[in-house]
């Protein structure tokens, strides 16, 4: 059995190059390099994903707000408005008008009563002077009545009579038509 | 014992610079460290912006191209609704269709102003040509009505009666009136 025995004293000793604790010093601070390098890069990298992050986001908001003002939108919003009013002329023009015929037939053969006797009727405008005798003005009072009941029609002022009986009437027509 | 510690620092210089040197790096880790944190979270707040950004985009996108296809079918249908005038004053076709009338309903006719020059008739704010024909006829009263309803109610609906007169005469009624024909043109 042989027995390695060194009797020099310490510091004549022979030491290792590097010592277990150095080592392990050495490779935590490496490690920590490392690290740190990895992080520094990490940083950079994020840093540069945020400036592109607030472009992108600056160009989607400009493409929110021209998507908002659509000129194609608009002009086809006034394409319908100029459109809807071009359909609007016929009805217009149809609502608009009156329809004498329909009118004169209602008045003439609806509401005249049996002893008043119809002489003329002159439109002027959405007006029509119905001339015409009566036999009293009890008879005139009651005809005027009759188309002051009539939604179509209505008289304007009192009926004026004279002793002759004869008579002249100025009826508003208020709808274009007879209602039923 | 202060003592006993700087000797023993002394003695283990290289161990001392290196804990030294591993305390500044983990020094320098944190800081790297806290600010990367912050940028992090930044920047995930930012993706979440642009996630939602790029959706309501792709929403407006998305409402707009419904909405443009909507309005094209929309114009599309009010246009197809359009009753239009007729484009001219069809003055031969109208001359028959009133001389029929008249032999229908037995009325006489006693005169058909030929039509005016073009005059302007204004529906909705519109100038619409329009043509003036003066007519005067003679007959029984309800067959006077008749032939006025034949016109107003008849094949021409862009017609309008005005200055109408009807007056009596015994049992015979004469009525006068204009009959104003628009046309779109």
């Amino acid at each position: 059995m042989n027995l390695d025995i060194n009797l020099l004293p310490e510091e004549y000793k022979t030491k290792p190059l590097i010592d277990t604790r150095t080592l392990l010093l050495a490779v935590i601070v490496v490690a920590l390099i490392a690290t740190a390098f990895f992080l520094f890069q990490s940083k950079n990298s994020i840093d540069a994903d945020i400036e592109e992050l607030e472009k992108s986001i600056a160009n989607i908001e400009k493409q929110i707000a021209e998507a908002s003002d659509n000129p194609e939108l608009a002009a086809l919003e006034n394409e319908l408005a100029a459109v809807e009013k071009e359909a609007g002329y016929f009805p217009s023009f149809m609502d608009s008008r009156i329809l004498w015929g329909k009118t004169i037939e209602h008045l003439y053969y609806d509401l005249v009563p049996m002893e008043i006797t119809i002489n003329g009727l002159t439109q002027n405008g959405s007006t029509l002077n119905i001339n015409g005798l009566a036999p009293s003005y009890t008879a005139l009072s009651n005809f005027g009545r009759t188309i002051n009941l009539d939604p179509q029609l209505a008289l304007t002022g009192m009926p004026p009579y004279t002793a002759s009986g004869s008579f002249t009437l100025i009826v508003q027509v208020l709808e274009s038509e007879p209602v039923d | 014992m202060i003592n006993d510690l700087i000797y023993t620092l002394r003695s283990n210089i290289r161990v001392t610079a290196l804990v030294a040197v591993v305390i500044a790096l983990i020094v320098t880790n944190i800081m790297l460290y806290m600010p990367m944190k912050d940028a992090s979270a930044e920047r995930e707040s930012l993706e979440t912006r642009e996630a939602g950004r790029k959706a309501q985009l792709e929403g407006i996108l998305s409402q707009e191209e419904k909405n443009l296809e909507e309005l094209q079918a929309e114009i599309d249908e009010v246009r197809a609704s359009i009753i239009r005038f007729p484009e001219e004053f069809p003055t031969d076709q109208f001359g028959i269709y009133l001389a029929k009338g008249a032999e229908t309903y037995k009325i006489e006719l006693l005169s058909i102003a030929p039509p005016s020059g073009q005059v302007n008739k204004i529906i909705g704010g519109k100038n619409f040509p329009a043509y003036n024909t003066n007519i005067s006829v003679k007959g029984e009263l309800h067959y006077i009505i008749s032939y006025f309803k034949y016109i107003e109610e008849g094949r021409y609906s862009s017609i309008e009666t005005g200055n109408v007169r009807f007056t009596r005469s015994a049992d015979v009624w004469s009525a006068s009136f204009t009959i104003t024909f628009v046309t779109w043109a």
